[in-house]
């Protein structure tokens, strides 16, 4: 489904992911751990498109084709999700406005017709039990208000009314205790499915326990270090990074 | 100067057909007199361009005034003599006063309630009067719509409420014309008056809104520019707290898009024996080019420790992570960038009354279709 080949990505001028690779085929869950400042986010962020950061080399495929000419609605539109880490509040913009425009888009995309007023209701409040959310949700700003837990149920709620292929979830339990957290990965897990593939960033194996992935990926500067299972992010959690930075430079020292 | 003279002139050959208050008129005229770039309060606002062309004046800008609504033979009632008693004559407003026949009388009994939608085709040079009055415990909700064509509008509103009147005024500005307009309140004891004004014209628009606050008494002003093209939209508020306990607010916000200019002064007078006043102002810019450009001068003059005052401006640009959030769920970029503006003038369309709120909505969404792309 995805497919990311030699990817290379600056920011400002300044290079952060340095040819990186990865295959992610339909339902599968694939973690992408590392360090601060290893391009996690940049990862999200490329493969959504946002403008400020540059693809400078490799490509990146969705179903075979290259999205790096399409913009960030164009990739929301194929079936390409991201969960943010930091949601955006925007002050003035209804969720149920924002959110009924933005299925109707994917919909007409996807050639189906626009929800009714009263379809798009139905399926929002059946969508809200999935993380825990109540309707006043649909009347408030997107985000503006809500507390770090809310923002991150209202992505996964996002998520579920928009019914992408590919999910990206980015530092999904960052600002997180565990009640919410487990709210959260409980609602996510409730989206696995056959035909769904996710890519979970995440700077701690804790948010892996409750969402368990597949593969695992060890991201250091810039590129794929090592991949494993899921044991591998226990790993991670019991030794940190720096083994893995050493085995890396007893390879390049050999 | 050239265009005072030809207005005096013009004024001895049409005063014998202009109706009643003969005394105020004239005192206009023998006083009338522009404000310089020289005068602070007209800093940004060239006097001179809107007076580059002596144009005669128009009338019949109101149509038929809806029921209710009296016209020029109630300037003999006793709401009537009211006239003149808020507004003050000077400069552009004297022209006002000199010239006037189109006159709308709104008078909103004790414990009464109404709610009056005027507009206006206004052209050459446009001379609308309104005196809204409201009495005590009564609740008068007026919208007027100006339509400029080509020429300068000078319309006055005069709002007189009374003790414990509740008045809002929703003034809306639209087309090619310019605009030196004044809307002057007196809000008396524990009243609570309104004002919202919406400049979205493409030509020169100046719009004086001075108040005179009594005890107790609440004004909420709000206002929005929507700036297109060459427009330029100047906002000065001048605000008396006369009496102890006033409350004022001010929110205005300027969306801005190509070489559109956008002025707001906001003078806040509180005297050394008026204590408990409350005072507070915001001015958000929003650039949609990088041409556009604001001003905002808040203006506070406070000769008493007993007050409340803050105020606060701002100017940015549509925020570059909203509209990749809202564009990273399938939102087009240009209903996002619309989505966005929109949103910015939402704190203000949300203090226009329900009655009017569609109406204005309807501005913006025009202002929006013709310009955020």
């Amino acid at each position: 489904m995805l497919e990311l080949v030699d990817v290379h990505a600056e920011v400002d001028g300044k290079p952060i992911l340095k040819g990186l690779s990865l295959v992610v085929k339909a339902g599968e869950v694939h973690a992408i751990m590392g360090p601060n400042a290893a391009g996690k986010s940049t990862l999200s962020k490329v493969i959504c498109g946002h403008e400020a950061f540059r693809v400078t080399g490799g490509d990146i495929r969705f179903e075979g084709q290259s999205v790096l000419e399409l913009a960030p609605e164009e990739r929301a539109r194929i079936g390409i999700f991201l969960s943010f880490q930091h949601p955006v509040e925007i002050p003035g913009v209804s969720t149920s406005y924002f959110l009924k425009a933005a299925v109707n888009a994917v919909r007409k995309a996807r050639g189906l017709d626009e929800l009714s007023a009263v379809d798009f209701l139905k399926q929002a409040r059946e969508k809200m039990k999935l993380v825990d959310m109540t309707k006043d949700l649909l009347n408030r700003s997107v985000n503006q208000g809500f507390s770090g837990g809310e923002k991150k149920r209202n992505e996964i709620f996002q998520m579920a009314m928009l019914e992408p292929k590919l999910a990206i979830l980015d530092e999904m339990d960052s600002g997180l205790d565990v009640d919410a957290l487990r709210i959260v990965a409980n609602g996510v897990n409730a989206l696995r499915s056959p035909e769904r593939a996710m890519l979970v960033i995440t700077h701690y194996q804790r948010l892996l326990d409750y969402l368990v992935p597949d593969y695992t990926h060890i991201l250091v500067d810039g590129r794929i270090v090592k991949s494993g299972d899921a044991d591998l992010a226990r790993e991670v959690e019991d030794r940190g990074y720096d083994w893995i930075r050493a085995e890396l430079g007893a390879a390049a020292g050999a | 100067m050239e265009a005072r003279d030809a207005y005096v002139a013009a004024f001895e050959s049409a005063r014998a057909s202009l109706p009643g208050v003969a005394a105020l008129r004239r005192a206009a005229i023998e006083g009338l007199e522009f404000p310089m770039r020289r005068n602070e309060a007209w800093r940004f606002t060239s006097a001179r361009q809107l007076l580059a062309e002596v144009r005669p004046c128009a009338y019949g800008v109101f149509g038929a005034l809806p029921e209710g609504v009296q016209g020029v033979e109630a300037l003999g009632s006793v709401a009537g003599t009211r006239l003149g008693s808020v507004a003050s004559s000077d400069g552009f407003a004297g022209l006002n006063a000199a010239f006037f026949k189109d006159f709308a009388l709104l008078a909103t009994e004790a414990g009464a309630s109404r709610t009056v939608e005027l507009s206006t085709q206004l052209g050459g040079l446009a001379t609308p009067r309104v005196l809204v009055v409201g009495e005590s415990g009564s609740h008068t909700e007026v919208l007027l719509h100006h339509a400029l064509r080509p020429g300068l509008a000078v319309p006055v509103v005069e709002i007189v409420a009374l003790a414990g009147a509740r008045v809002s005024l929703t003034h809306v500005v639209e087309g090619e014309g310019d605009l030196a307009g004044c809307i002057a309140v007196e809000a008396g004891e524990g009243s609570e008056v309104a004002v919202q004004s919406v400049l979205a014209g493409v030509g020169i628009a100046r719009l004086d809104l001075t108040a005179r606050l009594g005890p107790s008494s609440r004004l909420d002003t709000s206002g929005l520019v929507l700036g297109a093209g060459s427009a330029h939209a100047d906002h000065h508020l001048c605000i008396h707290h006369s009496g102890a306990g006033a409350t004022s607010t001010q929110r205005f916000r300027n969306i801005l898009d190509a070489r559109s200019r956008a002025v707001f002064t906001g003078e806040v007078h509180v005297l050394r024996d008026v204590p408990g006043a409350d005072a507070t102002q915001t001015a958000n810019t929003l650039l949609l080019s990088d041409d556009a450009s604001a001003v905002a001068r808040p203006w506070l003059v406070i000769d008493n420790d007993d007050v409340a005052a803050s105020h606060g401006a701002t100017v940015g640009r549509l925020d570059p992570d909203a509209l990749f959030y809202l564009r990273s769920r399938g939102v087009g970029a240009l209903e996002a960038r619309r989505l966005l503006t929109r949103a910015f003038a939402g704190e203000v369309i949300e203090t226009v009354p329900a009655a009017f709120r569609e109406g204005v909505e309807h501005v913006v969404e025009r202002y929006l279709a013709g310009r955020v792309s």
